[in-house]
């Protein structure tokens, strides 16, 4: 599989306040981040708020300029890029804002907003292009009469299929999401994960996805790096990760995932703590303020990201770590207010099937069918 | 402002431009605003060949007479009518007021946006300056920049359009700063629009309001401003009226009763003013797409 987007060595420092007599502060928000993003893949990066992901993705696409390091987009060295050349390169390179409230411009209709990348890069005939807005509109699940309207006149899920729209415009063959379906409700969350993954398809994508919900990732990402404090702690292949994660921060990240059963809860150990500012970061390896197997040597040493058999993890002692099951279940014994609770329930079920059965009698025999406590 | 695409220019054209006199119209205060406006530009215009009377004519028989069937708003200290003075008035009053404004903003919006977007260098440059400008008062401002310019009305008009420029290179900037942070700046960037872009498409419509609405209230300020200078004779010459010069020398006659002198040309300031004001509130709820 060849490669289409590279980083290597990825450093993004940003100076805050500082004055004439005192040195500004070095906000280390990307610490040599280097990784791959395979043609066709979908690559899931994760983590804390704060712990520089979607640094990385605006690093990705040169919308911030890094301190140190390189992005290839298919061997082609961005940052020696002069403007021109960079703007033929954003056709095939777009991105996926967070927040659909600010990622639109209030003042452009949705024609204009999805329209202007083919204005821009002179794609077709004014018609031909009105046609491929009414197109494009339609694919993400929008009236193409919806064209005249302002961005104020939808919701949010509406809106960020909006920007999805406008995202595919130019044909772009990667796409960066970022927190792509996080400031939406989770009944809509879905839709839009679902419109991503069949675009993805459609049009042949490659999807960096930037999220901190692991169940989003879990569902529709093929890779997943794992970051801390502008460092990659952990890549694997999503089945492997969730199946063993490797690292103790993503253990940590996972068991810190509910389990959706009644009754049972996960055995977890919580991280505590808050992340350490990465203006003034932890000596050796930066989790170790946090890590509940920490030892004198990771204090001292910072370690480097290591094979580990078709994945990568940046921990002295994975190997020697107790074996981690993700979502070992264990039940938690039944109180006597979820007793009552559950009599209740069921007495007030029975009793509207008694009264269905009473208002529709012929009913009953599908109603019989169903499963029943 | 017009939209680059022609995909949606052409076939909506007719339905935003539509929408935006409706939506100006329908709101009440911005019709009255209108109005008052459009009245005042008319007395500009045909207003002084209504009365019979000659503006700068000077008469010793009527020196200072209260309001009568012959000169409706009396007449002043040589003899002139009011009315008459009012209305050959307006057009240096209003002229004042709009032109020194459209110079004010034609310096300040682009300095502001520039140093808002750019930020740097531009920024410290264009900040400073502005800091330096602000802190002599606007009148006093004005009032050196016309004497070094010189006496006449259009120097006039130029000197308070520099004075009031860092209002809106303040303002303007400001406003830059806060829209730049906004998602869809980057968005632009994303898809690769240039800088020039951005900012016409993206920036101005943006901050386009806030500007809209203290260019009406700066007017009113500026038409007050050009009575200063014409009370120290940097405006408009005499004979020739403006209201500002009419009513500074009328306001020396109210303690012995002569109110009309002042009264008149004042009560024209005033609904000039509120008519501006009231015109520019409506404009900017009327070409904001999220007011229906």
């Amino acid at each position: 599989m060849s490669t289409i987007l590279e980083a290597t060595d990825l450093t993004k420092h940003f100076r805050s306040g500082g004055g004439l007599f005192h040195k500004p502060t070095i906000v280390r928000a990307v610490d040599g981040v280097s990784f791959a993003v395979r043609t066709g893949e979908t690559l899931a990066i994760v983590g804390e708020s704060g712990c520089g992901k979607s640094t990385v993705g605006r690093l990705a696409l040169r919308l911030l300029e890094a301190t140190s390091g390189s992005v290839k987009f298919e061997g082609k060295d961005l940052a020696s890029m002069d403007e021109d050349a960079l703007r033929g390169l954003r056709r095939e390179m777009q991105m996926v804002f967070q927040d659909p409230f600010s990622s639109l411009n209030p003042r452009m209709t949705l024609g204009d907003i999805v329209g202007e990348p083919l204005w821009l890069h002179g794609m077709g005939s004014a018609r031909e292009r009105r046609e491929r807005t009414r197109e494009l509109l339609s694919i993400v699940g929008l009236r193409p009469e919806h064209a005249q309207r302002y961005p104020h006149e939808f919701s949010g899920g509406q809106r960020q299929r909006i920007g999805i729209a406008r995202a595919l415009a130019s044909n772009p063959r990667l796409v960066i999401g970022d927190e792509p379906v996080s400031a939406l409700d989770v009944s809509i969350q879905a839709q839009v994960i679902n419109l991503l993954e069949d675009l993805k398809d459609r049009f042949s994508l490659t999807l960096v996805i930037i999220a901190h919900d692991l169940a989003v990732i879990r569902h529709m990402s093929d890779r997943v790096i794992v970051m801390y404090l502008g460092k990659i702690v952990e890549t694997a292949p999503t089945a492997a990760l969730y199946a063993e994660p490797l690292h103790p921060y993503t253990r940590a990240l996972l068991a810190a995932i509910p389990l959706p059963a009644p009754g049972l809860r996960a055995e977890r150990k919580l991280l505590e703590g808050d992340i350490p500012s990465p203006a003034n970061p932890p000596s050796g390896c930066r989790f170790h303020t946090r890590c509940p197997f920490a030892q004198a040597r990771c204090r001292e040493e910072e370690p480097a990201l290591r094979d580990a058999g078709g994945r990568e993890v940046a921990c002295h002692f994975y190997e020697t770590l107790p074996r981690a099951d993700a979502e070992r279940a264990v039940a938690i014994p039944e109180s006597a207010a979820k007793r009552r609770r559950m009599a209740l329930y069921r007495e007030h079920r029975d009793r509207q099937e008694s009264d269905a059965a009473a208002a529709a009698p012929a009913a009953t025999a599908g109603r019989a069918l169903e499963p029943s406590a | 402002m017009s939209i680059a695409l022609e995909s949606a220019a052409q076939q909506e054209a007719a339905v935003p431009r539509s929408r935006f006199w409706g939506k100006l119209l329908r709101n009440r205060s911005a019709a009255i605003g209108l109005t008052l406006v459009g009245l005042f530009l008319l007395l500009a215009i045909v207003g002084p060949s209504l009365v019979p009377w000659d503006p700068i004519a000077t008469s010793w028989t009527t020196v200072r007479k209260p309001p009568s069937a012959a000169h409706w708003f009396g007449t002043d200290e040589l003899g002139r009518d009011v009315l008459a003075r009012v209305l050959s008035g307006a057009r240096a009053s209003l002229t004042a007021g709009v032109i020194s404004v459209s110079i004010a903003v034609a310096i300040g919006g682009p300095l502001g946006v520039a140093a808002g977007y750019f930020g740097g260098w531009t920024d410290t440059i264009i900040s400073r300056c502005t800091e330096a400008l602000l802190a002599c008062p606007f009148l006093i401002l004005a009032i050196a920049l016309g004497s070094v310019l010189g006496a006449s009305l259009t120097n006039a008009m130029i000197a308070i359009g520099i004075a009031a420029a860092p209002i809106f290179i303040r303002l303007t900037r400001g406003q830059t700063l806060s829209v730049k942070t906004e998602d869809f700046v980057e968005g632009a960037r994303a898809i690769g629009l240039p800088h020039r872009w951005i900012i016409a498409r993206y920036i101005i419509p943006n901050i386009f309001a806030p500007i809209l609405v203290q260019a009406t209230l700066i007017v009113a300020q500026a038409i007050i401003a050009e009575a200063s200078l014409s009370f120290l004779g940097l405006g408009q010459q005499p004979p020739a009226p403006s209201w500002g010069a009419m009513l500074s020398t009328g306001k020396n006659f109210v303690q012995q009763g002569q109110w009309w002198m002042s009264v008149f040309p004042g009560v024209a300031i005033f609904f000039t003013v509120l008519g501006f004001n009231l015109l520019g509130d409506g404009l900017r709820d009327a070409l904001d797409p999220r007011e229906s």
